[in-house]
């Protein structure tokens, strides 16, 4: 067999956990190798041995037929492995050359020469047409060209063996498209690639063969052309899951919320990111706000939540004005909001679970009496959220998030925001990350709250997730509300249409 | 009923108190120690070595094995005197390692400890000198408005930072000159001054810290210091560890972003840690001040040697306790205790400034031995792990043996 790489028997073990047990995991040269499982099954720590992060307790990692051991990750570099992680590694205030260049510049009299290595990077990126400004600072950039920027970090340091730990979660449909592509052509060069993904429809599409772990044990490697998503999804859950989801028809009330004229004005790049958005969201429907990542949805949110001020404009709560209260009378009026990024607001990653599930209600008083933390609720609540959500991790509810798997952590605030029982929920990608067991839960109990009366605004970059959930669509381009349209009549084509500007519709204000 | 919960509350606080686990966290700083004495002693021996040889002359020949004795002996060198002198320096330096380290753990870096101290110690002064008041409201006032004034001090550099973005570092920096001059222009402004020996005047009795006559507190020196010191410590601990204060507070330091998502105020959070840590070091200014014989000598090279180097020992006593309340009493006690060391060296022909050789060393390694340590506990740890893998394994093979059979 022309294995390029074999990690036999990998077993790694954090305090009492296992979160690879024996693992036996192969790629051939030339492959794409698919690896999937649930959130915390143990695919990005198998990676990350690989990559020379952790050190396996037991087994051993073989080199083209020979033992070797990869203690740091210039081991691994060195061995021409790379990886693109779940959560990037970039430095912010560095230009997408200097990221790249990083741990290896070149130097002339003590002072770095960049020209080369720019010029290196400009031919890399005409070859496998991976557009990114090389002058740019990653904090400007989108995160799909912060990915372009990982990947190119990679092939600039001539890897082959590309490692992608969920490069797919984070991207636009379109880039999703791009970057299969992408892996196609590293494929046709004869690198060999592992992609870990929760999308089966992704390893259908790109992969040869699939390994799948299931709570730290390798559960199998298959060739991709001899299984269907189903079989797939339930050697991954152990069970049968349905990709249907069940909706009742939609028994909508009165309104919760309304957006007047909202619009935020960016002064340093001078033009407007939100223009003139109204809407309202009923009690009882799920309101999906589609559009390609960077259209404003991100900064309407945030000016709805507080977390940014608005140029102008008015927001309502059952017909109160709410545009100047505080995030935190918001809040107890009762919106929920999942953030688009877990780690920036959702969590404060050195907290442990317990900690970070009351964080916008440890000041309540079924938390808290005279100011003093009532440490026995606070756990109880926790294991009560823990085993009702799922979720997994280390130590329970005195694990340190920072050590739990991504999935795991997106279901800790998801399961936060919930239990507040909020009116209003905000969900921003809330399946981002998720395994399909999960997202099917999730979607689930999105629905649930819809039919307790709650109204719902889902703002997501996968159409899939907006079209099967929404009662009601809205289509942002630009900083606009560019179309209203009913899930049941519209199609992907004509909301893509939408999307990509080439066409504007007539909305019906119904305030 | 309630005595009997009460009372197995306190026995679990105890026990908890003495679990292992608890004291991992010290061990960076244990190593750190070790290195330090160690390479204290192998420098004695260096200049001992260095003057035997003759390579420098000298009349009073350092005396190796003497010398170290006395620099390990510490505190315990002449019996209860040492031992009470040790405790009365180390009482500022554990209240100034404890708004440090309180600082640090919300986030924040607190260089203008210095300058708190300056201003509570000017402000306890000014009450001493100014007002009038029989003897336990007299210093008890005094030590509140030294706390009030530093904690404002603090507030200030807080409130530059929350509402105008000013890092805390250059504002702590600025505020450690502003404090000086204003110490100058207050004292002297107000006839507060021995215009011969140009240091302020002789507080009165009534506005001195108390000392006890009982045990320890019967000794030259000593006073109440250490006790404010120990209950500061305990009411740091439980904000931190018990409070919902405690609970923002480290929450905005992690991450201002979650926290304000959360519905923190950041600006007020940001604001109240510093006065809170002000508040701390003003308590040290105020204690190290309310001593007899202890003055405010107004020269700028004085200020900085005598009061505002307690803030930035503060700093080494932070980072030594790892920014605990706890680790801060400990460190303080020990950063005390090798000085003490370290004056009774002279006995030996050795200079006193060894201890601070020895401190320097120590803080060098503390900040890398953090390091060192994951490195030596994650190996401990797998190799346990792997036990524990092994033994389960082996449990699982007879079960499907058994099976089998
Ligand atoms: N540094 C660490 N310390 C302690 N536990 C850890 C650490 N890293 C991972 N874990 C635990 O190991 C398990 C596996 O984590 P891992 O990140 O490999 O999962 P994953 O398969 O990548 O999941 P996801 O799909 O959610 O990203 C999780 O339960 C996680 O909490
Ligand atoms: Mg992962």
């Amino acid at each position: 067999m022309d294995y390029i790489i074999e990690m036999l028997n990998i077993s790694k073990i954090f305090g009492t956990l296992r979160a690879n047990d024996d693992i036996t995991f192969q790629l051939k040269k030339g492959e794409v190798h698919a690896l999937v499982g649930e959130n915390g099954a143990g695919k990005s720590t198998l990676m990350s041995i690989l990559f020379g992060l952790y050190q396996p307790d037991a087994g051993e990692i073989r080199y083209k037929g020979e033992v070797v051991k990869i203690h740091n990750p210039n081991d691994a570099n060195r061995l021409k492995i790379g990886m693109v992680h779940q959560h990037f590694k970039l430095v912010d205030v560095f230009t997408v050359t200097e990221n790249i260049i990083l741990g290896m510049e070149e130097t002339k009299n003590g002072f770095l020469t960049l020209e080369n290595s720019r010029n290196r990077i400009l031919e890399l990126r005409e070859q496998y047409k991976l557009f990114v400004d090389p002058d740019a600072y990653i904090k400007d950039i989108t995160v799909g060209m912060q990915q372009r920027v990982e990947i190119l970090k990679m092939l600039y340091r001539d890897a082959d063996i590309l490692i992608f730990d969920e490069p797919t979660a984070v991207l636009t449909p379109q880039e999703i498209d791009e970057l299969m592509h992408t892996i196609k052509n590293f494929k046709k060069e004869g690198k060999s690639i592992v992609i870990i993904t929760h999308k089966l429809a992704e390893v259908m599409a790109v992969a040869d063969r699939c390994t799948v772990l299931r709570k730290g044990k390798g559960i199998g490697t298959v060739e991709v052309k001899d299984v269907t998503v189903d079989t797939l999804a339930e050697m991954m859950v152990g069970r049968k899951v349905s990709f249907e989801i069940d909706k009742k028809p939609a028994n909508i009330k009165d309104e919760i919320f309304r957006a007047e004229n909202i619009s935020v004005f960016n002064n340093e790049k001078n033009k407007h990111e939100v223009h003139d958005v109204s809407f309202q969201v009923k009690s009882g429907e799920i309101v999906g706000i589609a559009g390609i990542e960077g259209n404003g949805q991100t900064e309407l949110v945030n000016v709805i939540t507080g977390l940014k001020n608005m140029t102008s404009g008015k927001l309502f709560f059952h017909q109160k004005e709410i545009t100047k209260n505080s995030i935190r009378q918001k809040l107890e009026l009762g919106i929920g909001h999942i953030p688009e990024d877990r780690h920036k607001h959702g969590l404060v990653l050195d907290f442990n679970l317990a900690e970070n599930l009351i964080l916008q209600s440890y000041y309540l008083p079924k938390f808290q009496k005279r100011g003093f933390l009532k440490k026995n609720e606070i756990y109880q609540y926790a294991n009560q959220l823990i085993s009702r959500f799922d979720i997994r991790s280390g130590a329970g509810s005195a694990s340190i998030t920072r050590s739990m798997s991504g999935g795991n952590q997106q279901k800790a605030i998801i399961a936060r925001e919930i239990s507040r029982n909020p009116e209003l929920m905000i969900a921003v990608q809330p399946t981002r990350g998720l395994d399909i067991g999960a997202i099917e839960y999730i979607h689930n109990k999105i629905i649930e709250e819809r039919d307790n009366g709650k109204g719902v605004l889902l703002i997501s970059l996968e159409l899939d997730e907006i079209l099967n959930l929404s009662d009601r669509i809205l289509v942002m381009f630009e900083g606009e509300i560019v179309a209203e349209l009913d899930p049941k009549k519209t199609s992907f084509q004509e909301i893509g249409l939408y999307m990509s500007g080439s066409k504007k519709g007539v909305i019906a204000h119904e305030v | 009923m309630k005595f009997k919960n009460f009372a197995a509350k306190v026995w679990q606080s105890i026990k908890n108190l003495f679990k292992p686990s608890r004291y991992q966290a010290a061990v960076p700083s244990l190593i750190s120690i070790g290195f330090g004495i160690v390479f204290g002693i192998l420098t004695m021996f260096v200049i001992w070595l260095l003057a035997v040889l003759g390579v420098f002359k000298t009349n009073n020949m350092p005396e190796f094995f003497y010398g170290v004795g006395v620099l390990l002996a510490g505190a315990f060198n002449e019996g209860m005197d040492s031992i009470a002198d040790m405790l009365f320096a180390a009482a500022p330096l554990i209240l100034a390692g404890l708004s440090v380290g309180f600082a640090f753990k919300t986030g924040l870096f607190n260089i203008g400890a210095p300058g708190q101290i300056v201003i509570g110690g000017l402000t306890a002064i000014t009450i001493g000198l100014k007002v009038s008041l029989p003897a336990p409201w007299h210093w008890m006032l005094a030590l509140l408005c030294g706390v009030l004034a530093a904690g404002i001090w603090g507030l200030i550099i807080g409130a530059l930072k929350a509402l105008l973005n000013v890092h805390e570092v250059v504002a702590s920096i600025m505020m450690n000159y502003i404090s000086i001059y204003t110490a100058f222009l207050i004292i002297k402004g107000n006839g507060m001054v021995n215009t011969q020996t140009s240091q302020t005047l002789q507080l009165p009795a009534s506005a001195l810290l108390p000392h006890g006559e009982v045990a320890l507190f019967a000794y030259y020196d000593m006073n109440i210091g250490i006790i404010i010191a120990i209950l500061a410590v305990i009411v740091m601990y439980i904000i931190l560890h018990k409070t919902t204060l405690g609970y923002q507070l480290k929450a905005v330091g992690f991450n201002k972003e979650a926290s304000k998502y959360a519905g923190m105020n950041t600006k007020r959070n940001i604001m109240v840690s510093m006065a809170i840590s002000g508040m701390l070091a003003g308590l040290a200014g105020a204690i190290l001040i309310m001593v007899s014989g202890k003055y405010f000598q107004l020269t700028k090279e004085a200020m900085m040697a005598e009061i505002m180097s307690v803030g930035f020992d503060g700093i080494s006593v932070a980072l030594l306790g790892l920014s605990q309340p706890i680790g801060a009493l400990f460190a303080g006690l020990f950063l005390a205790y090798i000085r003490q060391g370290g004056y009774y060296l002279n006995l030996a022909n050795y200079m006193a400034e060894m201890a601070d050789v020895i401190t320097a060393v120590i803080i060098y390694f503390s900040a890398l031995s953090t390091a060192l340590y994951a490195i030596v506990k994650n190996r401990k740890i797998k190799l346990e792990a792997l036990k524990k893998l092994r033994i389960s394994r082996r449990k699982e093979k007879t079960q499907d043996g058994g099976e089998n059979v």
